[in-house]
């Protein structure tokens, strides 16, 4: 029970990095499939650069997070050892 | 070479158009004005709350996450701005419209359907900037082509004549002369 409040907060990022993903992919498409200069090509990838550059010092900040320390100081969880 | 899928050989592009960059300044700077936003609010909080280590950690992420939200809609803004698009050829007007990222308008017009051509420049920043609409009342099924926040409309207006008068020279009959 404990893992699985524990690892609430990597579901939750999951479901919206996956959301985020999804989305940022139809922009590339739609920038690639219907730009019809170079700037749309050279907008594709910014985002996409920018996007990675984005997911991972998120993700890095993710870690760096004790959750247990919050979910059992905050909502108040009984602790089980 | 082919600028657009539907393009014909002998088809020459004339004017290839998009919003004034005026309107990309303001896409620009309005999400300068909200990654400022939620730096400052980040700093006021870490000033008021003193954070610690594990809650300073909390409030740098959900900065990082702001600002990943930020620029997905800040793309998705440019996504619209830089898919908005009017082609003028020598033979026909193209008008291209996305609407969000699922709905998208491609409407054409032969220039020998062309009625009628306005310009509108309303407001101070499109009289300053010279920026405004072009609209073409046609004889065609849609029966209105409106060029929207586009630069110098008096000439884009002036071209789209001097090209229908020069069309209509060269197809006298609205037969496609190139491809007979």
């Amino acid at each position: 029970m404990n893992g699985l409040i524990a690892d609430l907060p990597l579901a939750i990022l999951s479901i919206f990095f996956i959301g985020y993903i999804i989305n940022s992919l139809f922009i590339i498409y739609h920038l690639l499939r219907f730009g019809l200069d170079y700037k749309t090509k050279l907008l594709a990838f910014i985002f996409s650069v920018g996007s990675i550059l984005l997911i991972t010092v998120n993700l890095r900040l993710f870690f760096k997070i004790e959750w247990t320390e919050f979910i059992y100081e905050y909502l108040s969880f009984p602790k089980i050892i | 070479m082919n600028i657009f899928p539907s393009q014909k050989s002998y088809e020459k592009i004339e004017l290839f158009l998009r919003r004034h960059w005026l309107v990309l300044f303001f896409i620009y700077f309005g999400f300068i004005i909200m990654i400022l936003f939620g730096l400052v609010l980040f700093y006021l909080a870490n000033d008021f709350f003193n954070f610690q280590r594990n809650n300073l950690y909390l409030a740098e992420f959900l900065l990082s996450l702001y600002i990943l939200s930020v620029w997905y809609f800040l793309f998705k803004t440019l996504t619209d701005f830089y898919l908005d698009t009017w082609i003028v050829t020598d033979h026909r007007i193209l008008e291209i419209h996305q609407l969000g990222l699922f709905k998208r308008d491609v409407s054409e017009l032969r220039l020998s359907k062309i009625q009628d051509v306005t310009v509108k420049v309303e407001g101070l920043l499109p009289t300053f900037f010279n920026y405004g609409e072009v609209i073409i009342q046609t004889a065609a099924e849609i029966p209105e082509f409106k060029f929207e926040q586009i630069p110098h409309p008096q000439q884009v207006k002036d071209k789209i004549l001097q090209l229908y008068d020069q069309f209509i020279k060269q197809h006298p009959a609205d037969q496609e002369i190139h491809e007979l």
